[in-house]
């Protein structure tokens, strides 16, 4: 199966790009000490504390913003395009070679957040819902594959990997200024807090801490049937758009 | 020798520029075709339609026996792409490199170790297979471009400016290379801008220019029409006084070009009129330094004929 090997390569790619590795784990640590060092006299000790909502608030913030940018660097980053550009004159359909970037991405991104929430939970000792934080993992993994989906798809329509993370940026720095991760949007009146609702970061927020604090899973099994939408709407506009010779 | 390759009326164009324009060529089983052309050519084009990575507007493609139009995936399994930029992953090791891409194609892994040893010994890397190709020179990440695009054996392998910026020992290597490929049987399309190099591998050349073949032919085929030709280099102290029309003039002489100190001369050799030139350089004030005298080469055709040098 020539789609394993392209994972199982792109994969180690990805492995060799130290920028990836840390965006994908320390950075998320270093900003949950250090804005929950920052934040922690807004904050009592129970049942919320700095470090618990910021824990929460800062790996929905770094799936959103790091994992499209990871797709995107291990499609179409300068050290591995000339690479990908044999994959593209080898028998492989093009679709193979969207799906292997997205696939090995996740894979790696699923292994970063993986381990860093049980990290958080148990190492940090913040709260990530005790044993509920495997839903919240779920959650996240969702997530995690739309990013890819959206990273690939930048990639696939601006075709160069600079233009496709500075434009991408913009959507998804909207995404997460209306999901409140950085600032609280309620306070800035109920226009902004109704559009707000169009933001997936919004959701995703408002899931976790009903999966945390309330043991809550309505919304779960809804966010994640819509993100497995949005992605597949991603990876339709790769199909269609995505085309071999750009990497010649 | 039965066709391998058939190009028939191909056309390509780009924001209204026409890459390739009716392009027409045959190539032969185990023949090496040298493809020449000036910047602009439509070579880069041509090979990468050839690599089915680029749709044709029209015309008609058979590689192996397959229809580019119908049959992409068939033609892939049997072509390795030598392009002219470096496509390895720096970053892991040559073998894995040729392993990797050699899998593509469907090499058993049975055959996989045996195949990428001989790509690897091919080329004269199979004693830095370890290492990472971040740590190679230029010469040996083209010799490692091509390891990859051979280690699935296959029958037909296009090669885009495979020596470009390398050094003589690692030129001397890539053509050597070539040349046992063809004795084992591939059919060879170069593409180069170095004359000696289509010279010394190819069987046949393509001359391109705007998009279409304008000669073909060997080397001796080439210049049989430029056998009276001969080009004189003069070495002098100053040009300033020297003008074209001058020795225009002389009878015989086809081409001046003058820079710097050096004015060269191209004429009809049986005109016998290097004496008339010499005594006109010496009355225009051209100390002669030195001089040298060379036959009619493929560069002499390629220039008559496209009328550009190869770096514009």
């Amino acid at each position: 199966m020539n789609f394993l090997k392209i994972v199982k390569y792109d994969f180690i790619n990805i492995l060799h790009n130290p920028a990836l590795i840390i965006s994908n784990t320390i950075l998320p640590v270093v900003l949950i000490a250090v804005l929950g060092f920052v934040t922690q006299n807004n904050f009592g000790k129970e049942p919320l504390s700095a470090y618990d909502y910021q824990s929460v608030n800062m790996l929905i913030f770094s799936v959103s913003l790091i994992v499209a940018i990871t797709t995107s660097n291990s499609f179409m980053e300068e050290k591995v395009i000339r690479g990908n550009m044999r994959i593209a004159y080898a028998p492989v359909s093009k679709m193979e070679m969207v799906l292997s970037k997205i696939v090995s991405s996740y894979i790696f991104v699923s292994i970063c957040y993986g381990m860093l929430i049980p990290f958080c939970q148990y190492i940090l000792g913040v709260n990530m819902g005790g044993n509920r934080c495997l839903w919240f993992a779920l959650l996240l993994n969702a997530f995690s594959f739309f990013e890819c989906c959206f990273g690939a798809m930048f990639c696939c329509i601006f075709r160069s990997e600079e233009q496709a993370n500075s434009i991408m940026q913009i959507p998804l720095f909207i995404f997460i200024f209306l999901g409140g991760v950085l600032v609280s949007i309620h306070r800035l009146g109920k226009i902004v807090n109704e559009i707000s609702y169009i933001s997936p970061v919004k959701w995703i927020v408002r899931c976790s801490y009903q999966i945390i604090y309330d043991n809550d899973l309505h919304l779960l099994l809804s966010i994640i049937i819509s993100l497995a939408i949005l992605s597949l709407i991603c990876l339709l506009i790769c199909g269609l758009r995505f085309k071999p010779e750009e990497y010649i | 020798m039965p066709v391998t390759i058939s190009v028939h009326n191909l056309k390509k164009c780009y924001h209204n520029v026409q890459a390739v324009n009716n392009l027409s060529f045959t190539v032969s089983k185990g023949e090496i075709v040298g493809i020449l052309g000036p910047n602009g050519a439509g070579k880069s084009t041509t090979i990468n339609i050839l690599a089915t990575v680029l749709k044709p507007d029209s015309g008609k493609v058979i590689i192996a026996g397959h229809d580019l139009q119908k049959e992409k995936m068939q033609i892939k399994r049997v072509i390795g792409i030598v392009p002219q930029d470096l496509a390895i992953y720096e970053e892991i090791s040559a073998e894995k490199n040729v392993r990797f891409f050699a899998s593509l194609y469907g090499v058993s892994e049975a055959h996989l170790s045996a195949q990428v040893q001989t790509a690897l010994k091919s080329v004269g890397l199979y004693d830095r297979r370890k290492a990472k190709p971040k740590t190679f020179s230029g010469g040996m990440k083209r010799r490692l471009n091509i390891a990859c695009a051979i280690a699935h054996q296959p029958d037909i392998i296009i090669m885009d400016e495979p020596t470009v910026g390398i050094d003589p020992q690692s030129r001397n290597h890539i053509l050597e290379t070539i040349v046992a490929l063809q004795e084992k049987g591939a059919t060879i399309i170069y593409s180069t801008h170095y004359m000696e190099e289509v010279e010394a591998i190819a069987d046949r050349v393509l001359i391109l220019n705007d998009g279409a073949v304008i000669a073909s032919g060997t080397t001796q085929e080439l210049c049989k029409g430029f056998e009276n030709q001969i080009t004189y280099s003069f070495q002098v102290d100053t040009t300033k006084f020297m003008k074209e029309s001058i020795l225009s003039q002389i009878i015989g002489v086809k081409e001046i070009a003058i820079k710097e100190n050096t004015i060269q001369v191209v004429t009809d050799s049986k005109k016998n009129n290097l004496n008339e030139i010499i005594s006109i350089l010496i009355s225009n004030g051209c100390n002669l330094q030195s001089m040298n005298s060379e036959k009619a080469s493929l560069e002499t055709v390629f220039l008559t004929l496209t009328g550009k040098k190869l770096r514009d």
